[in-house]
């Protein structure tokens, strides 16, 4: 065997390897199926219950252990998306046996993609919709994680979901903005995205030297899809109706091409979101030339091109009033028609050339070009002048006219009750959008600048974020000798990002106008300030710009990144003992560059970088309260060549990371390994800058996030045993966040930056495989439990949005960390002071990194039957999942209240976090396949998820940012939730040959 | 067995395809225009009117009384403000809806129906008003606000034309009610150099009467006030160039001394004296009502036949900044058209509301101000 592709040798016995005498094992792992090849199985040699060596298979499913002492040796074999099982084999008189093809037919139902979650309307506030862990692989703990834990959104370890890396053929695919897995850009292609390296926490990969929390590498080649026939029809009752999809591969031919198609179709709404529907569609083309052993070079191009309507969360007093936890506010009947004003509309076509060379069975080089490229667009409803459209706008709630506590002077009991009986009267123009009235507004409005024309109140935008996104990755592996293996590369990223808005829909009216709302309340004497595009009005006559259906408006932006680094990480391997050490050493340089000139922050004048934007011969330009320039436009690189560093507002970051693991294998199939690594990560584009809307001013004090982390981890696996254990420990630090939100006690509209946020994750995760007494049954368990804290109390710089004004400056937010929860009472149960007359606190609650349990557990018995039915039944239990903090509410401002006087009350009622309850879950699931001639197979899945129909689930949520003023005590209006769907189920019927 | 389960997983499939929920997304077709009703008023509003006698009247649930009326007030500028006023051949009134931008949903000209029943009559110093009843006992009168509510009592008919002004060139007399809610064009109105607004040292602190310490009442003078009311900036600009330094803390006979002196340390601000003191500060009414300072209702008064009319403008309307031009603070006469209402108190008055400025023109030739 000429080629060792994708070897991680462990063996013992590997000093040995060039001693006469010694034999070897070789054969082919294949599909059950239809008798394909399965790249990237996992295999583990044991001899005498000791684990001697590991190997994956190559991408023809092959594999050789070589330098094998005489023995009766044990192989178990595994492969994501399959049944495992062993193999055994005597190696006699230093010959090397060959045990030919061994296929393991396909494991079950987890189909799981992106499309599990559905997606969420947060206000834009960059929530992303992240699959808990890409890949379960055959990690015990992360077979069950990976979907099973999916349905509360469990992300592993708490950490955010950008630091867990997604990459397609080698090329890093988190978005050059957010950070965030990027997995809408291929959902729906599941065939042709099936075949992946995956690792988790520190572990290291051939592609990169990855993070703290996992890579997972998508192979995408065409000659990595299963080759054959496979259609598929799957319906579930929790998101979409109906997929159907259809794959073909050829498998590599005897000409050296491999091609492989994967197209889908996603449609329909489903059982418990009404809005939420999808009418995607989905297409993968592939194709792969393989010349002799040496090269190959892969192409391959996808996309998702379609539109999904979105969820919004409400507060608990509207699910009341509903009765019902599944209510989605963003739709209304249209002519009787179910229409929903948030409307995801995508189409995001990818497309790479990949090449692979292999001059020497000792080295591996990779070049792959990406190119990412489309349109990305949201959709929401804008107004100007009129009534908020939202059915559960807060005006429209019985909150609003009563609260008990007297001081809040909200009696109005009765007015209480009629707004009660309004949203329970079932009468849809209540309760949902009511799309007939916002056409009759726009029919019958008109203003000065058309006598017949109707200027739109209402127009449905669309949010664009279009990318250009270019990769470049080189990458080589050199197996330099036995002990030693190099692996190093190279990624070079450029990002051309055009983020604006347009008209999508002006519902029935005619026109729209391009002025900031904000700034026409509040300068609405003074017309320049007010427009979103200053150059167009003095261009046309102090007119400004009148807008149709299409057309750009609001905010208009270049996003520019640029990304690049080298990395290389060492492997020795000596007697069981593996050591790899690795760094990796980047630059990362983003700007804003404005297409807009905004009334409000003119800038500088045309061609200059120094001289102030002059109009009618006045200086409009806004300036910070440094006197520095403030600017909505421009700001390219070349421009600021030589400018004074310090006010360009361009970011430069050295970025470097840090990675050594060791790995000891002990006899009796038992492993330890043990992690450490060191991270200084550029902060993200959108969590950089102000207002990226508006200007070009990055926050202050912006800078790299740090992270110190540490895991040691146990593995056993013997006699189809298998057990992994994990302790982790993590340090962040220096971590930002922005966000826009009118502020109450400012009766403005607000930037605010925050900066030095910490948090600390550590704890455990446990996950086994258990085979019981009766063969094909067995128990399967996995449990992780965390701690996933705030340590610092961050600072901040609160402006507001139309005058940069600023409202706070680099100041604490003293309950960010913790919060009192309880104090020291006297006899008569007032509060006690101490002799400064402070309140004595007694208690501290920590506040937690908000989105996933800090506790979860699993544990399912499976059956499998020689005939290929299988069962399972599952049982789960998550705890301490808390509610994502807004830091408005643990501002000083916002504890003091109007009155400017803490309480202790109101340190309790503002600061603290909130906790959701426990929650336990039962999952069932059956399956069948049939096999005729060997050639066909045909088959079904059934799962029922949530068999309890338990419908009080939080899976996430968030505080809103305004307050209720008391004449003493401010109150935080309710926090907006979102629920997990009661019972529901998922089918999926194949037929493959 | 094979057999029975293959069928079985069919049946599913073909049952989820029932409930298909078809999801549409191409085009929803326009909805259709919402008819408007036609309804026969049974009183005229100066007969409603004339039930108020002093008190709030709630009208009982069988009630069937019915008034009409054309909507004479747009909001569109801010100026109104969660109401709307509708005339008919006897008379105006406020109806309080309590929505903001009503203006896009009841145009100046279109015919509205109210049921009475369930609302309340009450005033508003002096001003009638029909709203509902309101639990806090606070005013005499509450809004509506809730849509059920209004969908309920107010009915929206055909658009008509516009009411036409009854031109004065005289004051009516003191509080009739029949000119109370009426749209009017006033003849010949001269600057009268005075204006009245009340200001806070903290508005989220209770300011009634029963709080003088946190009232300053700027009148009897111009306090160089040359715009028709005044944004938050336009209120700081005033209070940094000192030209309220010379208002005083407190009405009546209960004085707290020029804005400009220290805040009492025992008083009802003595936490924020505190918090000041603790910084090694002096804390002034001044830099509270700066710190404090809001858009601002300033009453611009002028003078015609039969007395003095006070033009009201909110500080939330957009023409807040805009400055009277000299010329008409010079004495010039204008003729103003809004809608005109009576304000109870220990000087009562007339007040004029303007939808927007071109409401105001000069008297000489008709041409608007600017």
């Amino acid at each position: 065997m000429k080629k060792l592709f994708s070897i991680i040798v462990l063996s013992l016995l590997a000093l040995s390897a060039y001693a006469q005498g010694l034999g070897g094992i070789k054969g082919y792992i294949l599909n059950r199926t239809d008798r394909s090849p399965i790249a990237g199985a996992s295999l583990v040699l044991d001899l005498d219950g000791t684990t001697v060596a590991t190997a994956k298979t190559d991408s023809e499913g092959k594999y050789y252990f070589e330098g094998l002492a005489n023995g009766s040796y044990r192989i178990d074999v595994s492969a994501d998306g399959f049944v495992g099982t062993s193999i055994f084999a005597i190696v006699e008189q230093g010959l090397v046996r060959d045990v030919m093809g061994v296929s393991l037919s396909e494991s079950t139902v987890t189909d799981v993609d992106d499309d599990s979650y559905t997606e969420f309307d947060m206000n834009d506030s960059g929530y992303s919709d992240t699959p808990s862990i890409l890949s379960g692989g055959n990690d015990p703990f992360n077979a069950v994680a990976s979907y099973g834990f999916s349905s509360v959104r469990y992300r592993a370890r708490g950490y955010a979901s950008e630091t867990q890396d997604v990459y397609m053929a080698g090329v890093r695919m988190n978005d050059a903005l957010t950070g965030y897995g990027t997995y809408s850009l291929w959902s729906g292609i599941n065939e042709a995205t099936r075949s992946k390296d995956a690792v988790w926490g520190q572990q290291t990969t051939d592609v990169g030297l990855g993070g703290y929390n996992g890579l997972t590498n998508i192979l995408g080649t065409a000659s990595s899809v299963r080759k054959g026939w496979r259609f598929s029809a799957l319906t579930n009752s929790a998101l979409y109706r109906l997929r159907l999809m259809g794959t073909y591969a050829s498998g590599p031919l005897d000409n050296g091409w491999s091609y492989a198609v994967n197209v889908s179709a996603r449609i329909g709404g489903n059982d418990w979101i009404k809005g939420v529907y999808y009418r995607s569609f989905a297409y993968y083309a592939g194709a792969e030339k393989k010349f002799g052993d040496y090269a190959k070079i892969s192409f391959a191009t996808f996309a998702t091109p379609g539109q999904r309507g979105a969820q919004n969360a409400s507060t608990q007093e509207v699910y009341d009033l509903m009765g019902d936890n599944m209510y989605n506010s963003n739709w209304g009947y249209q002519n009787g028609k179910v229409r929903n004003s948030r409307v995801r509309k995508t189409f995001e076509p990818v497309t790479f050339v990949k090449f692979t060379a292999t001059p020497t069975d000792k080295l591996e080089m990779n070049a792959t070009l990406l190119w990412r490229t489309g349109f990305n667009g949201y959709t929401a409803l804008d107004w100007f002048n009129a009534a908020d459209p939202r059915p559960d706008y807060y005006r429209n709630l019985p909150s609003y006219y009563y609260m008990e506590d007297p001081s809040y002077s909200k009696d109005a009991q009765e007015k209480a009750n009629l707004a009660t009986e309004m949203w329970q009267s079932g009468e849809p123009t209540y309760t949902h959008l009511d799309w007939g009235r916002l056409y009759n507004v726009n029919y019958a409005s008109r203003d000065v600048y058309s006598a017949t024309q109707a200027r739109s109140k209402y127009v449905q935008e669309e949010r664009h974020v279009d990318q250009n996104d270019f990769n470049l990755a080189l990458q080589a592996r050199w197996l330099i000798n036995s002990m030693f293996t190099l692996n190093a590369g190279l990624n070079a990223r450029a990002n051309y990002t055009r983020n604006y808005k347009k008209i999508a829909d002006l519902l029935g009216g005619d026109y729209y106008v391009n002025i900031d709302n904000f700034a026409e309340r509040d300068f609405s004497n003074t017309p320049y300030k007010m427009q979103q595009d200053l150059d167009y009005y003095v261009s046309h006559g102090s007119k400004p710009q009148i807008l149709r259906e299409g057309d750009i408006y609001g905010y208009n932006y270049l996003a520019r990144v640029n990304m690049s680094n080298i990395w290389a990480n060492g492997e020795f391997d000596w007697n069981g003992l593996h050591v790899n050490l690795g760094a990796e050493l980047g630059y990362t340089h983003f700007w804003r560059e404005g297409l807009y000139r905004k009334g409000l922050y003119a800038g500088y004048a045309e061609g200059s970088d120094s001289e102030p934007y002059m109009l009618n011969g006045e200086d409009i330009a806004a300036r910070d309260s440094y006197g520095n320039i403030i600017t909505s436009l421009g700001n390219s690189e070349l421009e600021h060549t030589g400018r004074d560093g310090g006010l360009n507002n361009i970011a430069k970051f050295f970025t470097y990371r840090f990675k050594l693991g060791a790995s000891y294998a002990i006899k009796g199939g038992h492993l330890v390994n043990a992690n450490v690594g060191f991270y200084n990560d550029a902060p993200t584009f959108n969590k950089s800058f102000i207002s990226a809307r508006t200007r070009n001013t990055l926050i202050p004090n912006l800078t790299t996030a740090k992270t110190f982390s540490a895991d040691v981890n146990y593995a056993w696996s013997a006699n189809g045993y298998n057990l992994r254990a994990t302790a982790y420990y993590s340090k962040i630090w220096d971590k930002t966040d922005v966000m826009s939100f009118y502020d109450d006690s400012q009766a403005t509209f607000t930037n605010l930056a925050m900066w030095g946020i910490s948090e600390r994750h550590a704890g455990f995760e446990i996950g086994f495989g258990i085979p019981l007494v009766v063969e094909g049954l067995s128990l399967k368990g996995a449990l992780a439990w965390g701690s996933h804290i705030y340590t610092s109390n961050p600072h901040m710089t609160q402006t507001v949005d139309n005058s940069a004004e600023l409202i706070y400056e680099n100041v604490e937010i003293p309950y960010w960390k913790e919060s009192p929860s309880e104090f020291r009472k006297m006899a008569d149960g007032s509060y006690e002071k101490d002799i400064n007359g402070n309140y004595i606190v007694s208690k501290y609650q920590k506040h937690h990194v908000a989105g996933s349990p800090e506790l979860a557990a699993s544990l399912s018995i499976n059956y499998r039957t020689k005939s290929y039915w299988f069962f399972t039944i599952e049982g789960q239990a998550f705890a301490g999942n808390y509610l994502s903090m807004s830091p408005v509410y643990r501002t000083q401002r916002a504890v003091n209240g109007p009155d400017g006087i803490v309480t202790p009350d109101e340190v309790i009622n503002m600061a603290s976090q909130e906790e959701f309850k426990p929650v336990g879950l039962m999952n069932v699931s059956v399956g069948k396949s049939w096999y005729l001639h060997y050639k066909y197979n045909f088959g079904f899945s059934l799962s029922a998820n949530n068999i309890l129909n338990n419908r009080n689930v939080r899976t996430g949520g968030y505080e809103q940012t305004r307050l209720i003023k008391s004449t003493t005590a401010y109150s935080r209006f309710d926090s907006k939730y979102f629920y997990m769907p009661g019972v529901n189920y998922m089918l999926n019927l194949y037929f493959k040959f | 067995m094979k057999k029975t389960i293959l069928i079985a997983a069919l049946a599913a499939l073909f049952c989820a395809c029932e409930e298909f929920q078809p999801v549409f997304t191409s085009d929803y077709g326009k909805p259709e225009v919402v008819e408007t009703v036609d309804m026969d008023a049974t009183m005229t509003i100066l007969q409603l009117k004339n039930k108020y006698k002093g008190v709030p009247v709630s009208f009982d649930n069988d009630d069937e009384n019915i008034i009409s009326g054309i909507v004479t007030s747009s909001d569109s500028t801010g100026n109104f403000y969660k109401s709307i006023y509708i005339q008919d051949e006897t008379s105006g009134i406020e109806v309080k809806l309590g929505k903001y931008n009503l203006y896009n949903e009841y145009k100046l000209g279109q015919r509205v129906y109210v049921k009475i029943k369930d609302l309340t009559l009450g005033a508003y110093y002096g001003q009638i008003q029909l709203g509902y009843k309101d639990q806090s006992g606070e005013y005499e009168t509450a809004y509506l606000e809730i849509q059920n509510l209004i969908d309920r009592h107010v009915f929206r008919g055909a658009i008509e034309a516009k009411v036409k002004p009854e031109v004065l060139t005289a004051l009516p007399a003191a509080g009739n009610k029949a000119y109370q809610g009426k749209l009017v064009t006033l003849k010949g109105l001269v600057y009268a150099n005075e204006v009245f607004a009340l200001i806070y040292p903290d508005p989220n602190r209770p300011h009634t009467k029963e709080n003088p310490e946190n009232r300053v009442f700027l009148s009897d003078g111009v306090w160089n006030i040359k715009t028709w009311s005044l944004s938050e900036q336009a209120c700081k600009k005033h209070l940094m160039a000192g030209d309220w330094d010379a208002a005083e803390v407190g009405s009546g006979a209960t004085r707290f001394g020029l804005i400009t002196s220290a805040v009492k340390s025992d008083g009802m601000f003595s936490d924020y004296v505190k918090e000041y003191k603790d910084k090694g500060e002096t804390l002034t009414y001044k830099t509270m009502l700066y710190n404090n300072a809001a858009a601002q209702s300033i009453t611009q008064y002028f003078n015609i036949s039969g007395g003095s009319l006070g033009l009201r403008s909110s500080g939330y309307a957009k023409f807040n900044d805009v400055e009277i031009p000299a010329d008409v603070l010079s004495g010039t006469p204008v003729d103003m058209t809004g809608v005109l209402t009576w304000y109870e108190s220990s000087s009562p008055c007339w007040q004029l509301t303007i939808a927007s400025l071109d409401d105001v023109v000069y008297s000489s030739n008709g041409k608007k101000l600017y």
